[in-house]
């Protein structure tokens, strides 16, 4: 009995504790179920299109008629949405969140696609972490680490697997040079005397792919470590084995190089970018934020291409983004030099240190022309070059096919055309990616290699290429039957047409590098930090005066310091260690690490470098920037540098590539490449006592030079000549 | 017990020697390496330095002391007791007034209407006292104040920061330049190894009048003339492009700043000083105000070297050269005779260290005694000289540097801002300013945290005392190759150098950039973006060749062109008004076609290159062809034209 009251005490207590907890749930159940994340982003995006169609109609309707119509966007109920992609058949609610994210391109719309059919995840999930579940490769499934899962699906019928092999983008990618930097390692390791060979051994991530030079397969192997690190196991990012090298070079690849490559992504700066095939087709603001719609993605901060977008239309901005830094040929294009890193003018007072990625400053200089005239690098630059075309190359300029002349023709010699008949099934799919209009029976420009260049046809008689950014038209000038290009050995079968046509080209002399041990640095292929923290400083940089040299193909070329690299390793306390302070690699197989490499400068201009500056410029000629003073005989040649040549521990000066001589001072990582010899010098400065008089390009003389040359020795010539010398006119 | 007796025995036995001490009255007990000044001064200490002899602690014998009696700006000045004549003429020598300096900056940043001398760095003669660099006055003094006059005779030293006050480590006044810190050498970052404290004491207590270029530059450094005799350029600012190695020969330091070797002057290469060519009237004056520093300098290649058929001119040394005579003496390195004949100079001074024997002249190096054959154009007999010597108009209308100089400093484009906030981050690459302060000031604050920051305080060198805000720049680029030519005051062709293309800013305490890159107004209203012509310290036998100047657009002012081959039309190689500087031309580029002035030149009769110019210095004229002609022949490199072997089949 005496327990009854208690419990109806208790129970009376209960019900409005209960009851009032019962209402609270309710409450946190409603405001839980109005915060679920998907909400707040549906409701983000329905705000920002109510704000989009209310600035969009405000001027063209009454204010209550715009009114009405932006509320009954925002009252519209927010749901799940649910799309079933024919591709994958299976229900995705990706939408739901990213309601608004633009459509990846045309060719993978989003109603054939979806998201999971790339992206992975949980396509049911209405949560983050549910949806997010499984997601390849983060933000980007076009990572070449994930690209197996996604673009380059095994039986997807995407870009690999496909029965004609030019369609494996996926795969070609992986073996081009932009991938693979062989290029760049090689030279590397080849002069720091990593590896005895100029040809590649390595590649940022190891491949297996065919040689241009013969049958059978080749396999480039991952670039290995110096060094071990602590806790990381011995394999890349492909879980292929990773060899321990000891070479500097393989730490300074790793710590500087590999930042720019298509394996690797790059957060913020004016080198941001994606990696895999974002990196090229996915392009970015100059602050690499997102534009788009999509309400889950920040706004403000870096890291996000511009939209959710592929394009195949790539501007020259966005390979400027890599292409800055070596011989810079994508700043050139653009008329961007690298400036001497004052910052100036200032801006606000300030040190302009913005315009380059790494804190460099850029000075304005007189651009290509094609840039000049609208042109992007994907207008003379296609797709085999780009994204390579299956084969395992070694150098960049193995890889690109396209010339001068392939457009401009040679002297004599017009531009080769082709006329595209339905067989030729590579440029006729290519033409459709593209979104070319029908190519049958167009004529089309080759290159050397006989690859149609899409964008150039004929038209009657005159060559035309039209831009793939903005479709406008640019008639070619076509040299083969112009005055301007007949003298001999001037020809492009001696020359590159740049040789002339460049009128400046970046040089970066003196190169210091200083790799302090003990202190950590981000290695980009492992993605963290790993022993050894490197500087590198250099001792002028200049535009003028381009030299000249002797390229692998054997043509007169403009060659530039690359790279002229001086070594220090640091100790305990940044004290150099013994042996390896001022070093300069030498090795069996090559001659030292002071290096000059020919270059394609992309600064062309139509007009040309005076004859002078090539026919008697020591500079110009490799000797070196200083005083040349020719003896009575070739033997008595002295040349004495403005730069006392100390600063290389080689003793000779930066310029030059070769004694007054013509014996050869700078080593090359280009074989093949050379300084001009002594025969070559002697024949370029005995042309210089003719310019006075015979100075243009299109003076007679130089139909014939070796007929004038036995000419100017006949004595109605000497005459000519002595009574010039003795004043008379 | 026993350590206590110890010490009181000691304390009793110090007393007494200082007692004694007090007694010799002698400063020598503490100062025992101080020794003699120097021959000619066979004085006391207390003579110069005053003080209190008497007294034996340290304060009290200090007390009245001089530490340098040779200050000048000191009221208790010693040397001018027995000096006085030569005391009077220094205090009027631009190193001293900094009149030249003061008068082109002024002008070119329009504080006054033309360049001719009104202030000094104190008053003297007509000369008034710059104004207080407080912000009343115009910008262009509180520039001088804080940044330019860190060098001259009587600027403010000891600051604490090593190299600082003037550029080094060396005395105000007579001694800025006569007494020798030996510690100071090309590479003078050896001296980071001083003790601490020792703030620029001369290390040997010694006057001499043997004065090495090495304590020339002290002030005469940067990429200003003085570094380039000794083939000194100054390294890009950046410290992307600093050089660290152990070795000087290869890594060069003036004042903690880094610089590139170039080839010297043949001079300096051959042992010769700053003061062989340079004689006592041009360095300690003749008493007379200066605005330009053309004025006070009057030697010229051709007094040593004479010209084709005109040997050098002397003059014979009589008993009334007295002044000469003694310093001869008291230099002991050169004898100097009366009934010699010794070179004297266009400015009409006589080269006290050469002399003519035999038909042949000798210069004996006042530094280090050596005597060097001077080779004498004037035995050149005429129509047999060098070719370059024979052309018309090559020795009457040129400098000799204009084509014997192998570089030249070419400062292009000179940003300056006057930061008055804490806003360091930018210049995180940048602190190696070539100035010590700027940079003291810049490293101290990036390494601390960005809280820490304090705002910039700079000193002003004609007070000694700080204030808000501090002087940074750079340049557009620094070249030294090739050369521009301009007229110089003597209507000469010579070399230019840009002096200074100015770009002022100035950001005030609130961050705000009160002045954002502008082009300042000269006094007469033109645009401060000036070449003018100087003698570069860079001479070679060897000249550069005759494209270097002939037909060669850059130098003959037009900058560095594109020629259309079809119609001749030219275009800049840069875009400066798309690189932010507000100009349509590039920097290199002084005239247009038609000579028609695009920069300006602030020296009194300077100038560019004619129309005249322009056309008789073009590759086609007939004339120069034939000289060309003639410069090539008997070289095989060049074909030999002569012969007309041609390239070899």
């Amino acid at each position: 009995m005496g327990g009854k009251p208690k419990l109806n005490t208790t129970r009376t207590a209960l019900f409005p504790i209960l009851g009032l907890g019962f209402i609270v749930l309710v409450i946190i159940a409603i405001v839980r179920e109005d915060r679920q994340e998907w909400k707040v982003y549906q409701r983000a995006y329905v705000e920002n299109l109510a704000g989009l169609l209310e600035s969009s109609l405000k001027n063209s309707l009454p204010e209550s008629e715009v009114r009405g119509r932006v509320s009954a966007v925002r009252n519209q109920p927010l749901r799940i949405k649910e799309i079933r992609p024919p591709i994958t058949g299976k229900i995705e609610r990706c939408l739901t969140c990213h309601e608004g994210i633009e459509e990846i391109s045309p060719s993978h719309p989003v109603d054939s696609f979806g998201c999971v059919s790339c992206h992975g995840g949980d396509g049911l999930g209405v949560t983050v972490e549910i949806a997010h579940r499984g997601l390849i490769g983060g933000r980007n499934p076009s990572d070449l680490a994930v690209i197996d899962q996604t673009c380059a699906k095994p039986g997807g019928q995407c870009h690999a697997g496909r029965k004609m092999d030019f369609q494996n983008s996926a795969d070609r990618v992986r073996k081009g040079i932009m991938a693979t930097m062989s290029g760049v390692i090689a030279s590397l390791r080849y002069s720091w005397d990593a590896q005895p060979v100029a040809d590649a051994l390595y590649g940022s991530v190891g491949v297996k792919g065919p040689m241009p030079t013969g049958p059978g397969q080749t396999t480039l192997l991952t670039i290995p470590l110096m060094s071990l690190v602590q806790g990381v196991p011995l394999r890349d990012a492909l879980g292929q084995p990773l060899i321990i090298s000891g070479q500097p070079a393989d730490d300074q690849w790793r710590k500087f190089c590999a930042r720019c490559h298509v394996w690797s992504a790059r957060e913020e700066g004016p080198s941001a970018h994606s990696s895999g095939c974002a990196a090229c087709h996915a392009l970015y603001n100059a602050n690499a934020t997102y534009e788009g719609f999509d309400p889950t993605l920040p706004k403000n901060k870096p890291g996000y291409a511009r939209q959710h977008h592929l394009t195949t239309t790539i501007p020259v901005d966005q390979c400027l983004r890599c292409h800055n830094r070596s011989g810079r040929i994508g700043l050139s294009y653009a008329g961007l030099q690298e400036a001497d890193g004052y910052g100036t003018p200032y801006k606000a007072g300030r040190p302009n240190l913005g315009p380059l990625s790494g804190e460099r400053d850029a000075r304005r200089l007189v651009p290509d022309i094609h840039f000049e005239k609208g042109m992007a690098c994907i207008d003379c630059h296609n797709g085999n070059e780009i994204m390579g075309n299956g084969y395992i190359y070694s150098h960049m300029r193995d890889q690109v096919e396209i010339r001068c002349i392939d457009c401009h023709g040679a002297p004599g010699k017009p531009p080769r055309t082709k006329i595209l008949r339905p067989q030729e099934e590579e440029a006729l799919w290519k033409a459709k990616v593209l979104k070319m209009p029908d190519m049958i029976a167009e004529e089309v420009g080759i290159t050397e290699r006989g690859t149609p260049i899409l964008n150039l046809r004929k038209e009657g008689d005159k060559l035309v290429l039209r831009s793939k950014l903005d479709q406008k038209d640019h008639v070619c000038p076509v040299i083969s039957d112009d005055k301007y290009h007949r003298i001999p050995g001037h020809g492009p079968s001696r020359m590159e047409c740049s040789s002339c046509h460049s009128r400046w080209v970046p040089q970066c002399y003196g190169c210091h590098d200083y790799r302090q041990r003990g202190e950590a640095m981000h290695d980009s292929m492992l993605k963290m930090r790993s022993d050894g923290a490197w500087k590198e400083t250099r001792d002028y940089y200049r535009y003028e005066k381009p030299t000249l040299g002797i390229n692998a193909r054997g043509r007169v070329a403009v060659t530039v310091p690359g790279c002229q690299v001086v070594y220090t390793e640091l100790g305990a306390g940044g004290r150099p260690l013994p042996g390896l302070e001022q070093k300069v690699f030498t090795g069996p197989g090559f001659d030292h690490g002071i290096v000059s490499t020919p270059i394609s400068p992309h600064t062309t201009r139509t007009e040309v470098r005076p004859c002078e500056e090539c026919h008697a410029d020591p500079k110009v000629l490799g000797i070196g920037q200083g005083l040349f003073q020719a003896g009575k005989s070739w033997d008595e040649n002295s040349f004495t540098p403005l730069l006392k040549p100390g600063v290389n521990p080689l003793g000779f000066a930066w310029e030059s590539l070769a004694s007054p001589k013509g014996a050869p001072l700078a080593s090359t990582t280009h074989p093949g490449a050379r300084p001009f010899n002594a025969e070559e010098l002697k024949r370029i400065l005995n042309v210089a006592p003719c310019l006075p008089c015979h100075g243009k390009y299109d003076d007679p003389i130089w139909a014939n030079p070796g007929d004038a040359f036995i000419r100017a020795k006949l004595p109605g010539h000497q005459r000519k000549v002595a009574r010039f010398l003795k004043g008379e006119k | 017990m026993r350590r206590l007796s110890l010490a009181i025995l000691a304390a009793a036995c110090l007393l007494v020697t200082a007692a004694g001490v007090a007694r010799a009255s002698s400063c020598l007990t503490c100062h025992p390496g101080a020794g003699k000044m120097s021959e000619s001064h066979p004085l006391s200490c207390v003579e110069c330095h005053g003080g209190n002899p008497d007294d034996s602690t340290q304060t009290g014998a200090h007390e009245g002391m001089r530490a340098n009696p040779s200050d000048m700006t000191n009221p208790a000045f010693a040397c001018g007791r027995c000096h006085e004549d030569q005391a009077r003429r220094v205090n009027r020598t631009l190193m001293s007034t900094m009149a030249g300096i003061i008068s082109q900056t002024r002008f070119l940043l329009g504080a006054q209407k033309d360049v001719e001398a009104r202030y000094a760095v104190r008053e003297i003669d007509n000369l008034r006292m710059l104004h207080k660099g407080d912000d009343s006055g115009p910008l262009a003094d509180d520039l001088l104040r804080r940044r330019c006059l860190r060098c001259h005779l009587g600027a403010v030293g000891n600051t604490g920061i090593q190299g600082a006050g003037r550029s080094g480590p060396t005395a105000a006044g007579c001694a800025a330049c006569h007494v020798l810190n030996e510690k100071i050498g090309m590479a003078p970052d050896q001296r980071a190894s001083q003790p601490p404290g020792a703030r620029g004491m001369p290390s040997p207590h010694r006057l001499t009048t043997a004065v090495p270029t090495t304590q020339c530059l002290q002030c005469h450094n940067g990429n200003r003339v003085g570094a380039d005799y000794a083939g000194l350029f100054e390294r890009d600012h950046s410290l992307f492009y600093n050089f660290e190695a152990s070795d000087p020969e290869i890594a060069p330091h003036l004042m903690k700043h880094s610089y590139h070797y170039l080839l010297p002057d043949i001079h300096q290469e051959r042992g010769m000083h700053c003061i062989d060519c340079h004689p006592v009237e041009e360095l300690m004056g003749e008493g007379r105000i200066h605005s330009q520093a053309q004025e006070q300098v009057g030697v010229r290649c051709q007094d040593c070297h004479g010209l084709p058929g005109k040997p050098p001119r002397t003059r014979r040394v009589e008993a009334s050269d007295s002044r000469a005579l003694r310093a001869a003496k008291a230099n002991g390195r050169y004898g100097l005779q009366v009934g010699s004949n010794v070179i004297v100079t266009s400015g009409g001074h006589l080269l006290t260290n050469t002399v003519e024997k035999a038909g042949n002249f000798l210069l004996a190096s006042k530094v280090d005694g050596k005597v060097h054959k001077i080779p004498v154009l004037g035995r050149e007999l005429p129509g047999k000289e060098p070719l370059n010597h024979r052309i018309p108009g090559h020795m009457d209308k040129m400098e000799c540097t204009a084509c014997h100089a192998a570089w030249t400093y070419q400062d292009m484009g000179l940003h300056l801002v006057r930061q008055d906030s804490p806003d360091y981050e930018p210049w995180t690459w940048l602190t190696r300013q070539g100035d010590p302060q700027a940079r003291e000031i810049l490293e101290t604050n990036l390494f601390k945290r960005r809280e820490q920051w304090s705002p910039p305080s700079s000193r002003d060198w004609l007070t000694g005392f700080s204030k808000i805000g501090v002087w940074l720049g750079g340049y557009s680029m620094r070249r030294w190759e090739g050369r521009v030519l301009g007229l110089n005051s003597r209507g000469r062709v010579s070399a230019m150098r840009p002096h200074y293309q100015y770009w002022l800013s100035w950001v005030d305490t609130r961050g705000q950039a009160v002045l954002d890159s502008v082009i300042p107004q000269t006094g007469d209203g033109r645009q401060a973006v000036a070449w003018n012509p100087y003698a570069p310290h860079t001479v070679r036998p060897q000249t550069v060749d005759c494209w270097d100047c002939h037909g060669n657009t850059r130098a003959l002012g037009l900058g560095q062109t594109l020629v259309r081959a079809k119609d001749g039309q030219t275009v800049g190689l840069g875009r400066s008004r798309d690189d932010g500087l507000g100009i349509d031309f590039d920097l290199d580029r002084v005239i247009d076609e038609k000579a028609r002035p695009l920069q300006i030149t602030s020296r009194t009769g300077a100038g560019f290159l004619t129309e005249e110019h322009l056309e008789r210095m073009s590759a086609r004229n007939p004339l120069y062809i034939r000289y060309l002609l003639e410069f090539f022949k008997g070289k095989e490199a060049w074909g030999d034209p002569a012969g007309f072997t041609g390239p070899k089949k």
